[in-house]
């Protein structure tokens, strides 16, 4: 098998029957092989993600009536989200000039908590990764499993969970009163972002942990080797070969959690109390109960665009490091 | 590697993780034994009366069936899919390539909600089918794919390609190389894959939420249950059976991997 | 799991790899295993086409609700579950269609204009003589002289406060809506999450003429009320779960509520009452509609089965387990006086209960209102 960089231009082949040539251009043509590869998962993904996908974008651009759509084009429902005005909303002492800054201030607060909780689930996820990729020699597999049982009881109810530790007659409340530490509960620990921060950190757990475990495995041991051989400390050697060589599974971690947590809407709606609204609970609102899919298609379609621009920004900037660095 | 002593620090901080992990899971247990509908201290008293309740609700176990077919069904077909696609990305250079990861990851950056509505109305509107739990997997399938094909991307990234094209040149068909080199080699990322995508769907509610018809997942069942005061500890109930029985299944299929192993002397000094 | 990664040893390794293979299938195989583990004595029948489809609420799927129907045919209706109303609105708009669907009265004339609806002809109802008088003429469910939905169920949304920690407010006289913005009870008090019970209580209080039909200026007062409210409370909830609980443990002193709470808490012995506010409760009824999808040989089947909803048996079961109100007026005679007062119900003229409180009607600026009230729950 040739690699790309040496293929030859097939004029230079010495001619060979038509059928073996065909084979031959087709073994040599990585893009032809890769896509016959790729197709399974490119048709599926095409059939259940574009259509829909442009069926939205679609939607963003007509008009909610009482009963109906109105299928005439319009950029209001962008119009609605941008529109600017003279007065300020502020939040965390950022003014938002914008006549309806609910969606744009609620956008910005949403992926705020999200860097908290991803920063949060990969902190803690790290070294329990780093423990099974290195420390554990045996039954790594049942090791694996202990970390995701947790994640197979309902969300719903691991939340409820949290709520019943941080809760007003919780575990911490009723510990503290029995010890006599406090003489009445503390009500700061539930419905406030910290509670969703946490409450996150410890649902995503399992996805933060995979990715990262399965690029610490990957690892070559004799560079390790290599690295104390050469006089390096263990902090040395981690900072130099370790975590350079685990960063695509930090990475993979990072935006695993990050994405998805952007949208959610369930957890903040149940330990998140008056301030735990982020900008899932409008798109739920608008679809439902506002009744106004086309707004809510809008307000997705920007969200989406934000989150994937932070993403490739965040991406180039690893891939920049990573290119100057010559690492991999 | 040194043999990690009594006293090494990431052992201690593993079982503080795990204490973390399990800690709030553990409360579910607790409460499915108290005698009161209210889920708060100080307990009352011990009872049994919610799990009898549990094992005589039909819906609750149609629905965990319901929820295993679909888990099962979708972690299987996204494995699949996820490893096609990251094996094309990793081993050909591919003309477009970043478009098509970056539409693959796409339903990443959808909130699920968008998501749901938008596959509903295609399915009942385009395709003209009855929402079910085809549907359901289907959709989850769809959420699945990226996590699947990432994980398996950051481990077949910078395999080594000698391996493969050795055995090609030992006369092995790209069939066998796949099985002999390339599979055992992605194995533990299969692994990894099989449950990252088994933990989400088996825990997915609002993709199946819009996407059900008469058949209800778990969490589906748990969240119209949720909103019944006196159903509550009944739910903690089945919480606390699903936690029993993965624990079951870490042990049987540890057992069973050790049953493989006894051929194998040198694997069979088992460390309790 | 042990994959070595050392490439010269790697052709030993294929034996391994094998190894490898055989361990997967096994670990596999185990969660096969578990599958079978699972109890599958007693699963339900498959979604059955040849009786109804019932698109409701949790809960209202019990066999004890439609024990005529069953009786009659021999086996149940299929159900699916809504969250609430608005989430089933959706699902209908995309295309779900359901034979039956139980909104409560103020949903009735939005579904109707939707085309969800069509009208019941109550002299196919065995027990429609048997209705209270109060819900008969329910406003917008009586639409062009078509009755497009049947009253089944009905109570009341007020205060749920704790007697013991807000001692101030148990005599009636001080019974009022102003506890849910008492300073003295900051980051204690909850209002439901939802236009008809939240908003709308606010705007009883507010006192609005016509609550569900606000003037621009009283849309902004009733506004300002919440702003004023947002930083007293505890959180905003549609989960009936939520803030029983949070009564129960004190974490709650007072909270937007429907009459059925104190069941509950009564039950636990914890000291409690359901408030008849000076400013009036608000009274709601839900009920049973026909959807204009129903096969043609179908609509017997669904008659009998909307007939079924109000039997006396069904009411009886209905006001035992959830504490509301059953629109069949034979049902009080068999539950006993005390047992009503527990669930906030009285025992004497349910007639003139029911209408002593503001009927939910039909939300007139139904989208405004939605856009205050995201603005309010967002903090701006």
């Amino acid at each position: 098998m040739v690699s790309a960089s040496e293929s030859l231009p097939s004029q230079a082949l010495p001619p060979l029957p038509t059928g073996q040539r065909l084979r031959a251009w087709f073994y040599r043509n990585e893009a032809v092989r890769g896509y016959l590869l790729l197709s399974p998962t490119l048709l599926v993904m095409i059939g259940l993600m574009i259509v829909p996908l442009v069926g939205m974008v679609g939607l963003s651009f007509f008009t909610q009536t009482y009963v109906s759509i109105d299928y005439t084009f319009t950029l209001n429902n962008y119009w609605t989200i941008f529109e600017p005005s003279d007065k300020a909303a502020h939040f965390l002492g950022i003014p938002f000039y914008l006549k309806k800054p609910i969606y744009l201030l609620l956008l910005f607060k949403s992926i705020l908590v999200s860097l908290a909780a991803t920063t949060a689930v990969v902190v803690l996820a790290y070294p329990m990764a780093y423990f099974l990729a290195f420390r554990v020699k045996r039954h790594k597999m049942a090791w694996l499993i202990l970390i995701t049982v947790p994640f197979w009881t309902s969300y719903l109810l691991r939340v409820f969970a949290w709520k019943i530790i941080l809760g007003f007659n919780g575990v911490i409340n009723s510990g503290l009163v029995s010890l006599g530490i406090i003489d009445k509960p503390l009500e700061f620990l539930l419905y406030n972002p910290f509670a969703v921060v946490i409450t996150l950190a410890h649902a995503w757990a399992a996805v933060a942990i995979l990715p990262i475990y399965v690029s610490l495995e990957k690892i070559d041991r004799s560079l390790l080797e290599a690295a104390t051989d050469l006089g390096d400390g263990h902090l040395e050697r981690f900072l130099r070969i370790t975590l350079p060589l685990s960063l695509p599974g930090v990475i993979a971690a990072s935006l695993l959690v990050f994405i998805p947590t952007v949208g959610d809407y369930i957890t903040p709606t149940l330990v998140g109390g008056t301030d735990g609204i982020m900008i899932g609970n409008v798109v739920q609102s608008l679809f439902s109960k506002g009744n106004n899919a086309p707004l809510a298609a809008a307000v997705s379609v920007v969200s989406m665009m934000t989150i994937t621009i932070m993403v490739c920004l965040f991406l180039w900037f690893v891939g920049r490091g990573r290119l100057s660095r010559r690492e991999i | 590697m040194k043999r990690p002593s009594s006293v090494d620090p990431m052992v201690g901080y593993a079982l503080f993780y795990l204490v973390f992990l399990y800690g709030p899971v553990l409360l579910l247990p607790l409460f499915s034994f108290n005698d009161s509908i209210f889920v708060a201290f100080p307990l009352k008293g011990l009872t049994f009366q919610w799990y009898a309740q549990m094992v005589e609700n039909d819906a609750l176990i149609h629905a965990l069936g319901n929820s295993l077919k679909v888990g099962i069904s979708a972690s299987i077909i996204s494995t699949i899919l996820g490893i096609l696609a990251a094996k094309a990305m990793t081993r050909f250079r591919l003309p477009g390539r970043g478009v098509v990861s970056g539409m693959i990851l796409l339903p990443l950056v959808i909130p699920s909600i968008i998501l749901g509505i938008a596959l509903l109305v295609l399915v009942l509107n385009v395709f003209k089918i009855d929402p079910s739990l085809y549907t359901i997997i289907a959709g989850h399938v769809l959420i699945c794919v990226p996590f699947s094909m990432l994980v398996m991307m950051s481990r077949l990234e910078g395999f080594d390609k000698n391996l493969e094209e050795a055995s090609a040149d030992l006369g092995e068909n790209s069939w066998q190389t796949f099985w002999r080199i390339t599979f055992p080699l992605a194995m533990p990322g299969i692994v990894a894959s099989v449950l990252l995508c088994f933990t989400t769907s088996f825990d997915e509610f609002l993709l199946a939420f819009f996407l059900a018809g008469n058949e209800a997942t778990l969490p589906l069942f748990i969240f119209s249950q949720l909103r019944l005061p006196s159903q509550l500890p009944s739910v903690l109930a089945l919480g606390s059976c699903i936690l029993g029985v993965s624990f079951l299944v870490v042990f049987l299929s540890e057992r069973l991997r050790r049953i493989g192993l006894q051929k194998k002397p040198a694997a069979s000094a088992e460390a309790t | 799991m042990e994959t070595k990664r050392d490439i010269e040893k790697f052709i030993d390794e294929i034996k391994y790899g094998r190894m490898t293979r055989r361990k997967f299938a096994r670990a596999m195989a185990s969660v096969g295993l578990a599958v079978a583990l699972m109890p599958t004595g007693r699963t339900r029948a498959l979604a059955d086409d040849s009786v109804p489809t019932v698109f409701t609420w949790s809960g209202y799927d019990a066999a004890e609700m439609h024990g005529e129907f069953d009786k009659k045919y021999g086996k149940a209706p299929n159900y699916s579950i809504w969250g609430d109303e608005e989430e089933a609105e959706s699902k209908m708009r995309s295309g779900f269609h359901p034979d039956m669907v139980m909104p409560c009265s103020y949903k009735v004339n939005k579904w109707n204009d939707l085309g969800f609806l069509k009208p019941i002809d109550t002299s196919r109802l065995e027990h429609w003589p048997e209705i209270i008088p109060a819900l008969d003429n329910v406003p917008d469910t009586v639409i062009g002289g078509k009755r497009m939905w049947v009253p089944a169920w009905w109570g009341l949304t007020s205060v749920t406060f704790r007697t013991d920690l807000a001692p101030e407010y148990v005599p009636p006289e001080k019974h009022t809506w102003g506890i849910l913005w008492d300073e003295k009870y900051k980051g204690r008090l909850s209002m439901i999450d939802s236009l008809i019970d939240g908003v709308m209580a606010a705007a009883i209080y507010s006192g609005a003429k016509d609550p569900f039909n606000m003037t621009e200026a009283e849309v902004a007062h009733c506004k300002d009320l919440m702003v004023q409210q947002r930083p007293l409370l505890r959180f905003y909830t549609n989960d009936n779960t939520g803030w029983q609980q949070a009564l129960a443990s004190g974490e709650l002193v007072a909270a937007d509520s429907w009459n059925d709470t104190i069941l509950n808490l009564s039950k636990q012995g914890i000291p409690s009452a359901f408030m008849i506010p000076k400013e009036g409760p608000m009274t709601w009824t839900c009920g049973v509609a026909m959807t204009s999808w129903v096969k043609p040989e179908m609509e017997n089947m669904v008659y009998d089965l909307v007939n079924a909803y109000l039997s006396v048996d069904t009411g009886v079961y209905w006001v035992n387990t959830f504490g509301m109100g059953h629109s069949n007026k034979n049902v009080y005679s068999h539950i006993p006086a005390d047992e009503l007062t527990k669930r906030g119900l009285t025992p004497g003229d349910i007639d003139a209960y029911i209408k002593a409180g503001h009927f939910q009607a039909t939300i007139k600026n139904e989208p405004v209102l939605q856009a205050m009230y995201e603005e309010v729950k967002a903090g701006i």
